[in-house]
């Protein structure tokens, strides 16, 4: 057998060499081979290298699981505080059009102010409520980044624009280079881009599914939640 | 964490106790998003639907009768959510302008390697994920995954020549 023939056959054995399935036989047999196989060796270099690699990715990913974990536990948490504020929704039906919607919202405001103002005797009270509902309505662009303690110098940043009516208008998260290689989105009237920056491609999406998935998130942080629920 | 059982953790996790829940998703959440990344091939995807899979266990906790299979019947929906997640993705109109194509340009080994899991067949990552990543036995594997081990072991290699082959078409085996 010529030692070419021998070496495809050795390489088959390398990968069982490096996946530690080999006898003690078997692997010093694989050992001799290397000692003498300049190619081979290398074969089996690089296939320790890899395993190295996916040990070590594992790792990584390991650091990052307890952000993770705490995420999931915060999403958890404003679930069961947007089930609680759930009999608000029976409202729903009846604010079916934009009018009325902020008519409804109007007159709840006004009769907020009124009952602070006589029940409460306080006028600046009503006043800053009425004031701090504004502001927080006059909110039209939010940007702000998120860090993960064991990447702290890459944050995801995300842009959030806002309508008049406090609507969801734009998107644009970065997620840094440790979220899957790092992406760009941009969400707008319902098409999603997504540049993939370890690809290198750009993804253009019109998912209903996709972009409720986006306005989940914008909405999280819409600041006129802060004051309607 | 907690010294609780799973059957006492979704016992009290049903009465809407959310701590109790809380520390079902810590003691849970490291296999079934590997599994998730196993399936998906994509970390950030994965995060995404263990969120999803944690917030319909929580909301379907009713359902579930033997409260000590919590991890079996968690990591069960975890596969159905990516199931459908990847026909969704599959469905959903896709264009892909520009392809990396570029010579020359700077990726490190760590992307190479996210790369090359991506493009690997589910059957062929799961088992690698769980081996390698989740750092299980290939017994270990070969009982969840419903195989034998030497099916397990038969995955491994081919996941190992398959991405040697393609680290090699990105010109990354030096």
């Amino acid at each position: 057998m010529n030692m070419i023939n021998r070496c495809d056959q050795i390489k088959d054995k390398i990968t069982d060499y490096v996946l530690g399935v080999l006898s003690e036989q078997q692997s010093n047999a694989i050992n001799e081979h290397l000692s003498q196989c300049r190619e081979c060796k290398k074969y089996a270099q690089v296939l320790q290298r890899q395993r190295h690699s996916l040990v070590q990715f594992g790792q990584m990913l390991d650091a990052g699981m307890a952000f993770r974990e705490d995420r999931v536990i915060e999403a958890l948490d404003r679930s069961v505080q947007s089930e609680h504020a759930k009999p608000l929704s029976i409202c729903r039906p009846i604010v079916k059009s934009r009018i009325t919607k902020f008519a409804t919202a109007a007159a709840i405001i006004a009769i907020a102010a009124l009952a602070i103002t006589f029940l409460e005797k306080s006028a600046p009270t009503a006043y800053a409520l009425d004031q701090t509902i504004k502001a927080n309505r006059s909110i039209r662009y939010l940007h702000f980044k998120m860090f993960n303690a064991s990447h702290d110098s890459d944050a995801k940043e995300a842009w959030i624009e806002f309508d008049e009516s406090g609507e969801v208008k734009d998107v644009r998260v970065n997620f840094p280079k440790w979220i899957s290689g790092g992406h760009r989105m941009v969400w707008k009237e319902g098409k999603t881009q997504v540049w993939d920056r370890r690809r290198n491609t750009l993804e253009f999406f019109e998912d209903e599914i996709y972009t409720a998935k986006v306005l989940r998130f914008a909405n999280r942080y819409n600041p006129k939640g802060a004051v309607e629920t | 964490l907690d010294g609780r059982s799973d059957e006492n953790l979704v016992a009290a996790s049903r009465t809407a106790d959310k701590s109790a829940y809380g520390l079902l998703v810590k003691r849970h959440y490291r296999h079934v998003f590997l599994v998730c990344v196993g399936m998906l091939g994509n970390v950030h995807d994965a995060e995404d639907i263990v969120q999803e899979v944690m917030l319909k266990g929580f909301a379907e906790i009713g359902k579930l009768r033997d409260g000590a299979q919590f991890g079996t019947w968690i990591t069960k929906i975890a596969k159905n959510l990516c199931i459908n997640f990847t026909h969704r993705k599959t469905r959903a109109k896709k264009v892909i302008a520009e392809r990396a194509a570029q010579p020359g340009q700077r990726t490190d080994q760590n992307d190479n390697l996210q790369q090359a899991i991506e493009r690997l067949s589910p059957a062929l990552r799961l088992p690698l994920v769980m081996y390698y990543l989740d750092g299980e036995s290939v017994k270990t594997v070969a009982e969840k995954l419903n195989m034998s081990r030497s099916g397990v072991y038969s995955k491994l290699r081919t996941a190992t020549k398959e991405l040697h082959r393609l680290f090699a078409e990105q010109g990354d085996t030096k």
